[in-house]
């Protein structure tokens, strides 16, 4: 998929995959990697940026193996920014698919 | 081809611009992330892969921070974050230092100082009694010597048998002279003449030797002056750098103790040269008091040609 598209895209299906739950990096790579291809050299950087503008915020939660795990919580803020985003997302690929179809008939 | 340790390493060292608890952070997460990956059967080496090119994710990372992703920390160096801290601290130790120091150095030159000052009353004092006997000793043998030649030759013995003082000889034989002048006028006048020619050689020498001293100890100073001064010009260079946020606090410091031991080694050169001052001094002041002496002798010295006169024509 064209990385262009991927990057636009990305932190709508970031926010909303923690929106569900609580999700550590790693899980929430694995969780990403299911809709788009992406590598953990984005998904991590993009996570610190959010924390940073307080969509996210961390806390660290023991786990059964290995060191405790940073675990994402989307904020209230998170939650508003996630929402604007959809409806971006969703009046930019009306727009984009009736401009396709208006050409293709 | 790179294991965790040395990926980390390099990604701490691009991140030198956070924080360290931000560093740990980032590190912290990323090495565990290796870690799950690992743990699910992946290597090392391509759970690192698919964090994609270093630079694009070092750039992402500090893009999160609004950082300029071109930023680099200057390499092998770790920037300092606030440098005046530091240099408030070396500042004030070092003012205290060297106050601590200056007024142990002005306790010890004041001491010595007031040493110098006793000797000198000790010794103008004991001058002073001896001047005193000898001007004594003077107006008596001028006063016997109109009446016999015999009490003349017993004052003269007197004076003989009192052991000289040393820093009195020549005023010693000088004061000495009136009595004698009668009796070996033409010797007293070559006397006094070669008296005066070693004197004033005397004299001479302890000039050249004074202006060779100070000569000596200006060349001495004078590289010094130089290294103060370039001391100075880099100091004031660093500061400019310091506050630029350069590391080079150390420099700085050095620098400035460079100068700080400049100004030291010109001020106790100084105090050289002022040691050597004081003794010219004296020697101007015996120069003044001695001559009277001498105008005594000349005046003998005159009489004696008089006389010699008066014996011609009355032959």
């Amino acid at each position: 998929m064209n990385a262009q598209f991927k990057k636009g895209v990305l932190e709508l299906i970031v926010l909303e995959s923690v929106r569900k739950r609580d999700m550590y990096g790693y899980e929430l790579v694995a969780e990403v990697s299911k809709v788009v291809d992406v590598n953990e050299g984005t998904i991590y950087p993009l996570l610190k940026r959010l924390t940073n503008e307080r969509y996210f915020e961390t806390y660290l939660r023991e786990s059964t193996e290995g060191p405790p795990r940073k675990y994402y919580h989307l904020t209230a803020a998170g939650v508003l920014y996630r929402d604007q985003l959809e409806a971006e997302w969703d009046l930019f690929q009306q727009q984009v698919n009736r401009f396709l179809k208006e050409q293709r008939s | 081809m790179k294991n965790k340790e040395s990926f980390l390493k390099e990604l701490q060292d691009r991140l030198s611009v956070l924080e360290e608890a931000e560093q740990q952070d980032i590190l912290a997460e990323y090495a565990q992330h290796i870690d799950l990956r690992v743990a699910g059967g992946l290597t090392e080496e391509a759970a690192i892969r698919d964090f994609g090119d270093i630079d694009q994710l070092t750039a992402e990372i500090l893009s999160a921070y609004h950082v300029k992703p071109t930023y680099q920390a200057p390499k092998g160096k770790r920037r300092i974050p606030n440098p005046w801290p530091a240099i408030r601290r070396g500042t004030a130790k070092a003012g205290g230092f060297f106050r601590r120091l200056g007024s142990g150095i002005a306790g010890g030159f004041g001491k010595l100082w007031g040493t110098l000052k006793a000797w000198k009353a000790r010794l103008e004092e004991r001058l002073g009694l001896s001047r005193d006997f000898f001007e004594a000793a003077e107006t008596e043998a001028e006063k016997d010597a109109p009446e016999t030649a015999e009490s003349a030759a017993v004052v003269e013995c007197a004076a003989e048998e009192i052991p000289p003082y040393p820093g009195e000889e020549t005023e010693n034989k000088e004061a000495v002279e009136p009595v004698n002048e009668k009796k070996e006028t033409a010797w007293t006048a070559v006397g006094g003449f070669f008296r005066r020619l070693g004197h004033g050689l005397w004299q001479l020498c302890r000039g050249a030797a004074w202006l060779a001293w100070n000569l000596f100890l200006l060349l001495c100073a004078l590289p010094f002056v130089g290294l103060g001064l370039l001391a100075l010009m880099c100091l004031g260079a660093l500061i400019v750098l310091l506050t630029q946020g350069y590391p080079l606090t150390g420099v700085t410091l050095c620098c400035l103790g460079g100068a700080a031991c400049c100004v030291g080694i010109l001020g106790l050169g100084s105090g050289l040269i002022w040691h050597r001052a004081r003794p010219a001094a004296q020697a101007a002041g015996t120069v003044f008091e001695a001559e009277p002496v001498t105008a005594l002798v000349r005046e003998t010295v005159m009489e004696v040609e008089r006389d010699e006169v008066t014996e011609d024509d009355a032959e």
